[in-house]
């Protein structure tokens, strides 16, 4: 159920989905994570701040210590260096706590550290009071009082009284002296008393005598005296009372804080420490969550989505190696995966068509290609009766007059039998069947050759042909199929001859660096003719065209020559370039990259073949039906001077090798009772090991193959060219096979 | 229409009606030093609403208060701390006589500081009984003879003890167990604070050392040096052993040593003891069965304060005089020598609660309108009469007062 209605929800939604689904997931973690870790970074900066602040305040603990010694230290000294150093280490104490408070991190201790600042800020005036104060004490203790005292004993000298008195009260003011020296360094206030006693009594007693100036003077002393003590008091209690006080306050306000420090530290550590466990535990709610989703995304995506297109896959993977007997999985689906197999069902459709279709097209170009090599048979068999008689025919006497026309008819022939060649090759272009051989190609032989063909020709045309190989390039010989080279040149020089009526036509083939291992060869047919115009000169490539309709009626020709050749080129990994101009002549080149043979050298010159004596003791079996083509051959081999025996078909040709050795075998492939095919099979597979030369019309490589398999191990094509024949029996009997 | 609202009302309203010689003339302030305990915004703010004049407080600590006034008259106009103060200042000659005919209410100030008793046959405390020392005798010195001229104005008074948490310390009976003993008991180690003033913690520490039966004294307002010597003797051993937790300063401080659980115990004044309450400490003001230390408010006129200075200091004199201040200060627990004038600026409940030491009848709040007395509390102590009728000691300044200041040192730093 969950299923299906899984499969009705299309796959983008379903992506985007669970996207979506992990977008949110790792926000939320992020989000979360980066909180944390942001008030852990606050934390952590927290709890370095703190550690510095418990320093500061245990500084706060010293600085107040050093601050109480110096107050002690400066009262006994007085000195201004002390008190100096006393302002300073207060005034520093003070900047530490404002900076403490500045810092607006502890809210925690922002009372305290108020407070503590309070404390200072009245000790900042108690130290401006302490020298204040202790210079009135001094002044009035080490100054006014003994300069009181000095003016009361000089007023006493110079007093009238009577000298008993005089000396009574002289007594009496050193006494007062030392009761207030007593009374001001242990404040008995026993001493106070006596000093109070004993003023009063003097002061009666100079009343009493009337000496007022000697009063007032005792008088100033005594209130001297009392401000000396006030001054003493005033001094005392700011230090023992006052800044002992507040000394003592800091001291209990810091160890306070210092105790609060430490606990705030302590949370700090444990709120880290939980922050820490938080984010741990953030990490894993996550990880639960996201890991189901996961296996469970995995699972339905496998379910739903994965297993799906592996089976569809498969299924056209099948229908690819063309087994269509399956059926498209999930077709009921209505999303992408049901869009998809209901397509592979479509495929499987259009694909059954398309087979159904290709197998008619190949069966069409199977009875075209058939078609073909029956057409090419069929013909050549009567062309090679027709031209082998022309053949014949002039070498017998004739008139003038039936000389001529034997030329017409051999002239007609060969062009009949090129344009048969030019037909199949082309159909073997197109449906490419062309097979390209490898095999060693003497460079030289093959210019000579071709030059050969068109001298005569040339000669003709009042035209000069001449052929250059350049002297850059180094070897002779080089691997290549010699018939298709050959079959471009001729078309180029053909077409040369055709269309140059002066001057001259060479055959030039230039070398060039090595590439690639390779070497190149540019292969250019070079004339002086007609010429093609620039805008024609594409057309000409085309098959049946040259470049002007009267062309064809003017010098003939398939227009086939050059479709040919440049299709040949092509195959052979070149191009065929053109430049020329109307009336300017033309150059045809191609260039071939080719791989240098090492051949043994062997006589290149050909003289006319004949095997004169040598030819007495080969003896051929011929095996034809055709009785045409026997004559044929036959002429030709008594020409040669070689001996045969003609037998009409393959039981025939079993039946006469078994009565006798045959150094070589002419073997026709159709003929009735047994083809040629299953004769040679025969023959070879009853050990016979004679040449045979397969012989037929059917020039396609297929065919050539066929003969290969049943063990002809050599083959020629009909009609049968003389040279082709003669170079084949030099190399069969002389050159190689038979000693 | 009174004349500061009248002010007000040209001030702002009738520019052109204004003088300029109302604008131009500078609102004339008044500098008034002293202690938490009376220096409060309240009050300086109605004061200046009621006067129409500047008032600027300075409050600090007992000690520093007197030590600053006594060293540099002309810091303030009036000074306003105990009694202990006068002999001080009155020596250091840092204040002037105050006019008794100047003074608007000067009869109505009942006997108590005129006579030293509340009552008569009250037992007259040991030390400077406010009388001692308040009338200016024509050699100079003060003493109880009447004269118009006195060295202070009496305003507040009470007596005072010590405080104690009653969550921690088993509530005591006022004038049969409560003891000063208690604070120098073993048992509140460590929990203990004095106030840090000689003049004032020594009386303290002498009642409890002479309640703990630790010494006697010949005259406890006025030791002999031999007996300064061995309080202090005993008192520095307790210090050593860290019997004290602190010596506070200011009546806020020893708040805070209570309500921070720094002390269970403390000397302690009457409005820390209603602020304590007001944050939810229970703090018993005990009512020691070897009687009060008592103090006499003391409001004195700086040697060099005259002119128009003097004439507002008069003013705000009268003004405190005149009830609202007396019934204010009432709410945390102190008399005002002219209570009569206060009463109707009282609820009957108030007056009830803190005069009469009858049970309360409501909830009442203290000065910071917190409610520190619940319905049915019976202030300690009782009525203002039984209070002042057990009276051990004044705050005194002694004969060995300048010996006991080395010795307070020695305690303080050892």
């Amino acid at each position: 159920m969950l299923k299906k209605k899984l499969n009705s929800i299309p796959i983008k939604k379903k992506v985007a989905g669970i996207l979506a689904l992990f977008v949110f997931l790792f926000l939320g973690t992020f989000f979360s994570v980066s909180a944390i870790l942001s008030s852990l970074e606050n934390k952590l900066i927290n709890l370095s701040d703190l550690h510095t602040l418990e320093t500061s305040v245990f500084e706060l603990n010293k600085d107040i210590s050093e601050i109480q010694r110096l107050v002690l230290a400066y009262g006994r000294t007085g000195s201004e260096a002390i008190y100096r150093k006393l302002t300073f280490r207060h005034k520093s104490l003070q900047d530490r706590l404002l900076n403490l408070k500045k810092q607006d991190d502890f809210k925690e201790i922002e009372a305290d550290i108020s407070s503590l600042l309070a404390v200072t800020k009245r000790y900042e005036e108690d130290i401006v009071s302490l020298k204040e104060l202790r210079e009135k004490k001094d002044t009035s203790i080490g100054i006014g009082l003994p300069s009181a005292f000095e003016e009361l004993e000089k007023t006493l000298t110079s007093t009238r009284l009577p000298e008993r008195l005089k000396i009574r009260t002289q007594e009496s003011i050193y006494r007062m002296r030392f009761y207030a020296k007593s009374f001001i360094a242990h404040k008995n206030f026993k001493s106070k008393r006596a000093f109070n006693v004993l003023s009063r009594e003097v002061l009666k007693t100079l009343k009493k005598n009337g000496d007022d100036q000697l009063r007032d003077a005792l008088k100033t002393y005594i209130e001297i005296f009392d401000q000396a003590i006030i001054a003493n008091r005033n001094y005392i209690t700011l230090v023992n009372v006052v800044m002992s006080g507040e000394a003592t306050e800091f001291s209990n306000l810091s160890q306070k804080l210092n105790q609060k420090v430490a606990l705030l530290t302590e949370n700090t550590n444990n709120a880290l420490q939980k922050k820490i466990t938080d984010n741990q535990n953030v990490f894993y709610i996550a990880f639960l969550i996201l890991l189901p989703i996961i296996f469970i995304t995995i699972y339905f995506s496998n379910q739903t989505v994965t297993n799906s297109l592996k089976d569809i896959a498969d299924t056209f993977e099948s229908f690819l190696k063309g087994d269509f007997s399956q059926e498209v999985p999930e077709r009921d689906r209505t999303d992408e995966i049901g869009k998809l197999a209901n397509a592979a069902e479509e495929f499987k459709k259009l694909n059954k068509q398309l087979k159904n279709e290709s197998k008619r097209a190949q069966g069409l170009a199977q009875t075209k290609s058939d078609f073909l090599a029956n057409m090419s048979h069929e013909i050549r068999t009567p062309m090679n009766g027709i031209m082998g008689m022309v053949e014949h025919m002039l070498d017998t006497d004739l008139n003038k007059e039936q000389k001529e026309m034997l030329d017409i008819i051999s002239s007609s022939g060969n062009s009949l039998t090129t344009i048969l060649n030019d037909i199949l090759d082309l159909s073997k272009i197109e449906s490419g069947k062309m097979i390209f051989e490898k095999e060693p190609i003497s460079l030289k032989k093959l210019v000579e050759e071709v030059e050969f063909l068109f001298q005569e020709k040339a000669k003709s045309k009042g035209v000069r042909l001449s052929s250059f190989i350049e002297k850059d390039i180094t070897f002779n010989f080089f691997y290549g199929d010699l018939t298709r080279i050959k079959q471009i040149l001729i078309n180029l020089l053909s077409n040369a001859i055709k269309f140059t009526n002066k001057g001259s036509i060479e055959l030039h083939i230039a070398g060039g660096p090595l590439k690639d291992g390779l070497s190149p060869l540019t292969f250019t047919v070079k004339d002086t003719g007609i010429g093609i115009p620039k805008d024609k000169q594409e057309l000409i490539f085309a098959k049946f065209s040259q470049s002007d309709a009267s062309t064809t009626r003017k010098f003939g020709g398939t227009g086939l020559g050059l479709a040919i050749s440049k299709k040949l080129a092509e195959l052979m990994g070149s191009q065929l370039l053109l430049e020329s101009d109307l009336g300017k002549g033309a150059n045809f080149s191609f260039t071939l990259l080719v791989q240098k043979a090492e051949v043994e050298k062997k006589a290149e010159d050909k003289k006319l073949l004949h095997f004169g004596k040598l030819g007495d003791s080969k003896n051929c079996l011929i095996v034809e039906d055709n009785e045409i083509n026997v004559k044929v051959l036959t002429k030709r081999l008594d020409k040669l001077g070689l001996c045969y025996e003609v037998v009409n078909n393959g039981q025939e040709a079993l039946d006469k090798e078994k009565e006798k050795n045959f150094d070589l075998i002419f073997m026709d492939l159709q003929m009735p009772v047994m083809d040629g095919l299953t004769a040679a099979k025969s023959l070879r597979d009853r050990g016979c090991e004679t040449p045979i030369i397969a012989m037929t019309a059917n020039v396609q490589e297929s065919d050539q193959k066929m003969c290969k398999e049943a063990g002809m191990e050599y083959f020629i094509g009909k009609p049968i060219k003389r040279e082709l024949l003669e170079d084949l029996l030099e190399y069969i009997l002389i050159e190689n096979k038979v000693s | 229409m009174k004349r500061r609202d009248f002010l007000k009302g040209s001030a702002a309203g009738i520019a052109a009606f204004s003088t300029p010689a109302i604008i131009a003339q500078k609102t004339p302030t008044l500098r008034v030093m002293g202690t938490h305990v009376t220096l409060q915004e309240e009050l300086r703010k109605k004061a200046m609403k009621d006067l129409g004049i500047n008032i600027q407080f300075e409050p600090k600590g007992s000690a520093a208060v007197l030590q600053k006034a006594a060293s540099n008259p002309g810091a303030f106009d009036l000074y306003e701390q105990w009694s202990d103060s006068i002999g001080v200042l009155w020596q250091a000659k840092a204040i002037q006589p105050i006019d008794t005919k100047r003074l608007k209410y000067w009869d109505e100030i009942n006997q108590l500081p005129k006579t030293g008793r509340i009552v008569s046959g009250a037992k007259l405390g040991a030390g400077d009984s406010p009388n001692k020392i308040l009338f200016v005798q024509k050699d100079g010195t003060l003493g109880s003879n009447h004269t118009n001229n006195i060295s202070f104005m009496p305003y507040v008074h009470n007596v005072d003890s010590f405080g104690y948490n009653t969550n921690k310390i088993a509530k005591g009976e006022a004038y049969k167990t409560e003891s000063w003993s208690w604070l120098l008991d073993e048992k509140y180690r460590g929990k203990v604070a004095l106030v840090n003033a000689p003049t004032i913690g020594i009386f303290d520490a002498a009642l409890a050392a002479q309640g703990a039966g630790l010494m006697t004294f010949k005259d406890i307002g006025n030791m002999t040096m031999e007996e300064i010597d061995k309080l202090f003797s005993i008192l520095k051993a307790k210090k050593q052993e860290g019997h004290f937790s602190g010596f506070w300063t200011s009546v806020p401080q020893s708040v805070e040593f209570m309500t921070r659980d720094r002390v269970w115990i403390e000397s302690m004044f009457s409005p820390g003891v209603s602020a304590s309450k007001g944050k939810g400490i229970p703090v018993t003001y005990a009512s020691p069965k070897e009687g009060y230390r008592a103090w006499y408010g003391v409001m004195c006129l700086s040697k060099k304060t005259n002119g128009k200075a003097k004439d507002i200091a008069y003013e705000y004199m009268n003004w405190w005089l005149s009830g609202h201040a007396g019934a204010f200060i009432a709410r945390q627990g102190y008399y005002i020598s002219n209570p009569k004038r206060s009463k109707p600026l009282m609820s009957s409940e108030e007056w009830d609660y803190w005069y009469e030491g009858k049970p309360a009848r409501s909830d009442l709040k203290g000065t910071d309108g917190l409610v520190s007395v619940k319905k049915g509390e019976v202030r300690d102590g009782g009525s203002y009469i039984k209070r002042f009728s057990n009276i051990a000691v004044w705050n005194t300044v002694m004969d060995n007062y300048d010996y006991s200041l080395e010795k307070w040192y020695e305690l303080l730093n050892a």
